[in-house]
């Protein structure tokens, strides 16, 4: 499949809203607001949607920080950058 | 100042409509931006839509919220929680009856429900409780669910969005049931919200009265493809799809016209002259061909037709001239055609031309229009008004209302503003209501050379023992000044002759809108019997 990058920061200030922030691998629900159940969903679709590719849902499953996602984009060999 | 902020997020929504790459997010976004904003334009109007389901739909009315922009809507939402719609609908108190909605959408996964029998006795549950409690004019209901229309035929208050149908149709099939269900039971993925939205808004525009009444459609790459004054009539390529679409909303009353920088003459050659041209000049009731200003050429339209901006649409090719009137005019829903198939397949799933009943007089209203151009033209091609009428050969009809007249009568009490004595609103149950009492309504229908206005005015009488009261008297006003209404009132007179009544009574209502009528009766022989705030009260006495 042909993956496309992921602009991380862009995807996630676009799903939670939010433009004068950085992003960091330790970010998650605690730190980002608005990242609750429903939100998460709508990440996963934003990323299909970015990378051009579909995810298993096994992967989805334990996705609680932005470093299990890009353990997930790993996993998939899917490049991005924070 | 007012509604300028809302008119830039309404630019964006108009923006990300066309774009196929906008996802929930974007709409999410701008859904959001909305809460910030407490003054909107008066052409915005806000219809009051709940949603109840077995399932998670959270994002959908958000979507419908945000995309309601582009059809001058701001809806007001109600989600009921999760699961909940059996308590929201059984319980008197609960909050979708406090809500007061126009439109109650009803998603309910059928597979999850034992029987059919379950999803009709809450439907009649509902009926039952909202008609009780309505503090207002009574909530219609979307089902998803086709299966069961057969059930509820003839009662317009439940309406059918045939679900299923729509997945299959619209490519969406693999969005429903997968693992975003087993994620959060969200059994229609995300990605179908878009266009969902879309579809179940024209619900909300028919319950809003906010349907489109006119496409204005650019010609040179648009209409067809290259530029007419470049490459000459033979070059050209008519877009047959949207002609043929185009075609196809013209005779579902929609008004057809032109905004377009070329040579008049030279143009309506083309266009009458080129055979793969559907589209002839019969077909449209207006244009504005010159190389003014697009959105000044749009006021003009607007003003020839005499309907409000915020009931046109309008499609062109060129960028620029789709942020002119973006800019210019926010209420106008613009449609790009740089990409074709894109701009076709927008104009199709548009749900801004949607109605719940179409009158024979709104399938022929395209047509009607554009017989006013030619009357016009004759107009100015004539010295003075009775050469006018003379030549018209105007024919005036009067019968009583029937079944099948009534939803025209209705509509009539409800839009004619202009002409009307009394600006009293009636449903169809109303009048079916005063034909029981014994009321006389007739319906006025004219036609002349140039074609059949049909109904165009309506006369309510309730006759009391020597006494006919004139409870209204009407007309529609693109036939003012023709004599009809004149013509209307004589046989009013002719017919109280027959019944041997002793005299006519009538008032004049003063609205904001009804100065047009003011003195009408006063050129008629009736006698002015009292006079307070300018509410006039007559007789006629025999």
């Amino acid at each position: 499949m042909n993956f496309r990058k992921v602009k991380l920061s862009g995807l996630l200030s676009k799903v939670f809203n939010f433009t004068e922030r950085s992003i960091n691998k330790n970010d998650s629900p605690e730190t980002i607001a608005g990242w609750d159940s429903f939100k998460a969903l709508i990440m996963i679709q934003e990323l299909e949607i970015a990378a051009n590719g579909k995810f298993e849902i096994e992967d989805l499953k334990d996705i609680r920080t932005v470093e299990d996602i890009t353990r997930l984009l790993d996993k998939y060999k899917i490049p991005y950058e924070l | 100042m007012r509604g300028m902020n809302f008119n830039e997020i309404q630019k964006q929504i108009s923006v990300l409509v066309s774009d196929d790459k906008s996802s929930v997010s974007d709409f999410l976004n701008i859904e959001k931006k909305l809460s910030g904003i407490k003054e909107f334009p008066d052409y915005i109007r806000c219809p009051r839509l709940a949603f109840l389901s077995n399932f998670t739909i959270q994002g959908l009315p958000e979507t419908m919220r945000a995309r309601g922009i582009f059809h001058n809507l701001l809806p007001e939402i109600y989600n009921s929680p999760y699961n909940q719609y059996i308590q929201e609908i059984l319980n008197n108190k609960s909050e979708l009856y406090r809500f007061e909605p126009d439109l109650v959408y009803l998603f309910i996964d059928l597979e999850t429900l034992p029987n059919r029998r379950e999803l009709t006795d809450l439907i009649d549950q509902f009926l039952v409780r909202s008609n009780l409690l309505a503090g207002k004019a009574r909530a219609k209901l979307v089902v998803l669910d086709k299966k069961i229309k057969n059930i509820y035929k003839g009662n317009k208050q439940v309406l059918f969005f045939d679900f299923f149908a729509w997945l299959k149709k619209s490519n969406h099939e693999q969005n429903w049931y997968t693992k975003y269900k087993e994620l959060g039971d969200m059994r229609l993925a995300p990605d179908a919200f878009p266009d969902l939205a879309e579809q179940l808004l024209s619900f909300a525009v028919a319950v809003s009265g906010a349907t489109k009444k006119c496409v204005v459609t650019d010609l040179d790459n648009t209409l067809w493809r290259g530029i007419l004054g470049e490459d000459g009539l033979k070059n050209i390529k008519p877009n047959r799809e949207l002609q043929n679409y185009l075609l196809e909303l013209f005779n579902k009353g929609i008004i057809l016209a032109i905004n377009s920088k070329n040579n008049e003459d030279e143009t309506l050659e083309v266009i009458e002259k080129h055979n793969d041209i559907i589209l002839k000049k019969d077909s449209f009731a207006a244009w504005q061909i010159n190389w003014e200003d697009k959105a000044e050429n749009m006021v003009s339209l607007a003003k020839d037709l005499n309907i409000g901006i915020d009931s046109i649409v309008f499609l062109d090719d060129d960028y620029f001239q789709q942020n002119l009137i973006r800019e210019a005019f926010p209420q106008v829903a613009v449609i790009p055609f740089d990409n074709w198939d894109r701009g076709i397949e927008i104009l199709k799933k548009f749900a801004g031309f949607s109605k719940f009943e179409l009158t024979k007089e709104d399938i022929r209203k395209g047509q009607m229009y554009t017989e006013e151009r030619k009357r016009k033209e004759l107009q100015s091609s004539l010295k003075g008004l009775d050469d006018f009428l003379k030549e018209l050969d105007l024919k005036v009809t009067v019968d009583e209302v029937n079944e099948s007249t009534i939803p025209r009568a209705s509509q009539l009490t409800q839009k004619t503003n202009q002409f009307n004595l009394t600006t009293k609103r009636y449903s169809e149950e109303d009048i079916k209501k005063f034909l029981r009492e014994d009321w006389k309504i007739w319906t006025i229908s004219a036609t002349d050379r140039f074609g059949d206005y049909g109904i165009i005015g309506l006369a309510m009488i309730e006759p009391k023992a020597d006494e006919w009261r004139i409870d209204n008297l009407l007309m529609s006003c693109r036939i003012l000044g023709r004599g009809i209404e004149d013509k209307a009132v004589e046989f009013l007179i002719n017919k109280c002759k027959e019944n041997r009544v002793k005299h006519i009574t009538a008032e004049y209502i003063p609205t904001s809108k009804n100065k047009q009528a003011e003195n009408f009766l006063d050129g008629l022989e009736f006698k002015l019997e009292e006079e307070k705030d300018n509410h006039k009260k007559y007789v006629y006495e025999f």
